[in-house]
């Protein structure tokens, strides 16, 4: 199985590193290309938790989370929009775009808008056959379909949105979008409950995009560390510098041993708390050690400190995560004064 | 000891808080960040109205603050067009400051200060650029990179190597290069993470001929006239970074108390504000410190370099609790666009780690055992 781990791996990031990092930087300013959509489905990455006779590529969860973390490595986008992707086909997975979903034909996305850090959405409306109200900042809200919840259920709408782009400040892979509904084209999918256990479930698989987020930045600030010199040394051999890249580092692969090798509610929840912070830390030391270059788009190094943030807040609520979280250490609940 | 403003300041912050309200909307601090563009017409509009003062160097400081507090992209663009200009009024001659300074401080031309190299900008006794005297001029060969007002300016400070020494710091000298001497040329650089309104670019140099009258001060002592020059702007610099903080912080606290009085928030998000608040009014004790040793020329180094590099570590600090604690709503306001200039304040005119150097370097102590 181990083994089969690192098969996966070597593929997804010969894949990243082939097919994404050479385009990474036209995604900051065009968004994720059609092209690689398709190519990324080729890979079976959408659907891979899928089991096979449901059309998937049948990986477990450690197989998913590698996906995500080498993905993200290249580009935070990609490996959210593949997240995105994934989660509406499992709250779905009989939706008659299937085809067109796992192909990278069309997108599908799930609006996780309500579950963002400190958010305060109103509920939409379903009556009469028509399903009407308002949504700020949904990810890729230019999808074709997208999965809402108003509340008491989730609906996959299919038209009737209208969405209008906003800036914004990562995943600019994305669109974010404020989506106005107004559709009498929508299915039941399931209960909100259902979407909201997905997400519980999810901790592993966002801890992962976040850990991805950290090794790929860090790796090009030593990649950077070791050509640079400034007052003829390379940057490496600097004790500030060197210490920052190797405490980065070293926290980098504790959370990936522990996050692959436990399963928990637990574990998960703690290696979502730990990458979040770790992507956050490194994002910016990463830019730091890169000097003037670290801040203009062209080096591609940017975009890891922008993302870090907006996934931070994306994925940001640790409520639910602290009460797994208490459970363990206190045996009850505790930090809600 | 006193720690207020006086009142001819205060009346001046006023001054300066009006224009920044009435002109830095969001509407137009997010169009200059999204086009990247300059905003000229602003900066004319400023200078038009009179709402600035350069007689007196607290002035600067303290609009420097308050305007980076409203959008530090406009900010810092109200008072880019004459960075540079401390080189050429302590270590020019009469001639120069009346032809160069005074049409920078009349508003009638921009400048630019060129130091950084694509090869390095930390290292500045390192830059490659040369400059070899021929009868009544210099040659000048080379490439400046990261060079705020590149695009706009009419002319530079620029540091270049006239000889070649054995302690690397001597040898350099400090010339005015104008935009439109034959074989100086520059390239606009875009996609900054942040502080886009302010122009950035390239400069290239290939064979331009500077006059010998723009050799500024003495040939051979550029490096001290520049580093000289950063031990004034920093604190400078440190003003911009407390104006960001200050302004990111108020943000926060108004996006907080639409869901009721702060003490209404877990206590995780009150100490966090209380953190912000605390780092915040230690950058700004720093920045003035620095700042009064400077005005009243006694500049103390140390004091500036810890006063630049706690207040950029201050301005990302909040940059990033604040959006921790806004969440969504913080992600989505003008936050956003202050989280991105944040970044830059540990970066320009020293390092955060260049810095920590300088303060290591110029530290006095007592003798105590
Ligand atoms: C938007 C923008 C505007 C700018 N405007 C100007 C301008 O108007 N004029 C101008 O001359 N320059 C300007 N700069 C350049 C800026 O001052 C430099 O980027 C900065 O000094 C760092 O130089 P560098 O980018 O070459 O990084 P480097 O010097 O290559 O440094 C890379 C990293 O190594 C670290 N480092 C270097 N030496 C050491 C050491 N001994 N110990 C520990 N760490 C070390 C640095 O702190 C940094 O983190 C601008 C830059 C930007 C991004």
């Amino acid at each position: 199985m181990m083994e089969e781990y690192e098969i996966l791996r070597n593929t997804v990031r010969e894949f990243a590193t082939k097919e994404i990092e050479p385009v990474s930087k036209d995604i900051e300013l065009n968004g994720i290309q059609r092209q690689l959509k398709e190519k990324i489905a080729g890979q079976g990455f959408i659907g891979a938790t899928l089991p096979a006779e449901k059309g998937g590529a049948g990986l477990d969860e450690n197989g998913y989370m590698i996906i995500l973390e080498e993905t993200a490595k290249a580009s935070p986008s990609v490996s959210t929009w593949i997240f995105l992707t994934n989660l509406y086909l499992k709250l779905y997975p009989d939706t008659d775009q299937k085809e067109r979903i796992m192909s990278g034909s069309v997108d599908a996305t799930v609006d996780i808008s309500p579950y963002y850090l400190r958010s305060k959405t109103n509920p939409l409306t379903v009556t009469g056959g028509k399903l009407t109200g308002r949504r700020t900042g949904v990810i890729n809200g230019t999808a074709s379909s997208i999965i809402v919840s108003d509340g008491t259920n989730i609906y996959a709408v299919n038209s009737g949105m209208h969405a209008e782009s906003r800036n914004h400040l990562g995943l600019r892979g994305m669109d974010l979008s404020d989506i106005d509904f107004d559709s009498s084209s929508y299915e039941k999918v399931g209960s909100e409950e259902k979407l909201r256990m997905e997400l519980k479930k999810s901790d592993g698989e966002i801890a992962s995009i976040f850990l991805g987020l950290a090794d790929g930045t860090m790796q090009k600030a030593i990649d950077y560390s070791k050509v640079r010199t400034a007052f003829d040394h390379p940057l490496k051999d600097y004790t500030p510098i060197f210490d920052e890249i190797v405490n980065a580092r070293t926290q980098i692969d504790l959370i990936r041993f522990y996050l692959y090798g436990n399963q928990g509610e637990y574990a998960r929840a703690l290696c979502k708390v730990k990458a979040k912070d770790i992507a956050l830390t490194a994002s910016r030391s990463s830019l730091q050690i890169h000097g003037g270059y670290g801040y203009i788009h062209d080096f591609g190094i940017e975009k890891y400190y922008r993302d870090a943030m907006a996934l931070a807040v994306y994925f940001g609520d640790d409520s639910w995560e602290n009460g797994v979280i208490s459970q363990t250490v206190m045996g009850e609940k505790g930090g809600i004064i | 000891m006193n720690f207020e403003l006086d009142e001819s300041q205060k009346e001046f912050r006023k001054k300066v808080e009006e224009f920044a309200r009435r002109e830095f909307t969001e509407e137009a601090a997010s169009k200059y960040d999204l086009q990247e563009k300059y905003p000229d017409e602003v900066v004319r509009k400023m200078l038009s109205e009179g709402v600035f003062d350069y007689s007196n160097p607290w002035n600067i400081l303290v609009a420097t603050e308050t305007f980076c507090k409203y959008d530090a992209g406009m900010g810092i663009s109200m008072l880019v067009p004459f960075f540079g200009n401390e080189v050429i009024a302590l270590f020019g001659n009469d001639e120069q400051k009346k032809k160069y300074l005074s049409r920078v401080f009349s508003g009638q031309a921009k400048m630019g200060l060129a130091v950084t190299e694509p090869g390095g900008g930390s290292d500045v006794a390192n830059i490659k650029t040369t400059a070899v005297k021929e009868g009544d001029h210099y040659i000048l060969n080379g490439s400046k990179m990261f060079i705020t007002n590149g695009d706009i300016a009419d002319f530079f400070v620029l540091l270049a190597r006239t000889s070649v020494e054995k302690k690397k710091h001597q040898g350099m000298s400090v010339f005015i290069v104008e935009r439109n001497f034959e074989g100086f040329k520059s390239n606009k650089i875009h996609g900054k993470l942040g502080v886009r309104a302010t122009d950035t670019a390239e400069l290239t140099l290939e064979n331009v001929k500077v006059p010998e009258e723009n050799l500024v001060g003495e040939p051979g002592r550029g490096f001290y006239y520049i580093m000289t020059f950063f031990d004034i702007s920093r604190a400078y610099v440190a003003a911009q970074a407390l104006g960001i903080a200050e302004g990111i912080l108020e943000r926060a606290v108004n996006i907080l108390q639409k869901d009721g009085p702060l003490t209404s928030q877990p206590e995780r998000v009150q100490f966090t504000i209380a953190d912000m608040a605390t780092r915040i009014e230690a950058a700004k004790l720093l920045t003035y410190e620095a700042a009064s040793f400077i005005f009243n020329f006694n500049p103390n180094p140390a004091v500036t370099s810890m006063a630049k590099a706690y207040a950029a570590e201050t301005a990302v600090y909040v940059s990033r609790k604040a959006m921790e604690i806004t969440g969504v709503d913080g992600l989505t306001s003008s936050m956003e666009r202050s989280f991105r200039d944040a970044k830059i304040m540990e970066i320009w005119e020293g390092t955060s780690e260049i810095e920590k150097l300088v303060i290591a370097r110029m530290l006095k102590v007592g003798d105590t055992q």
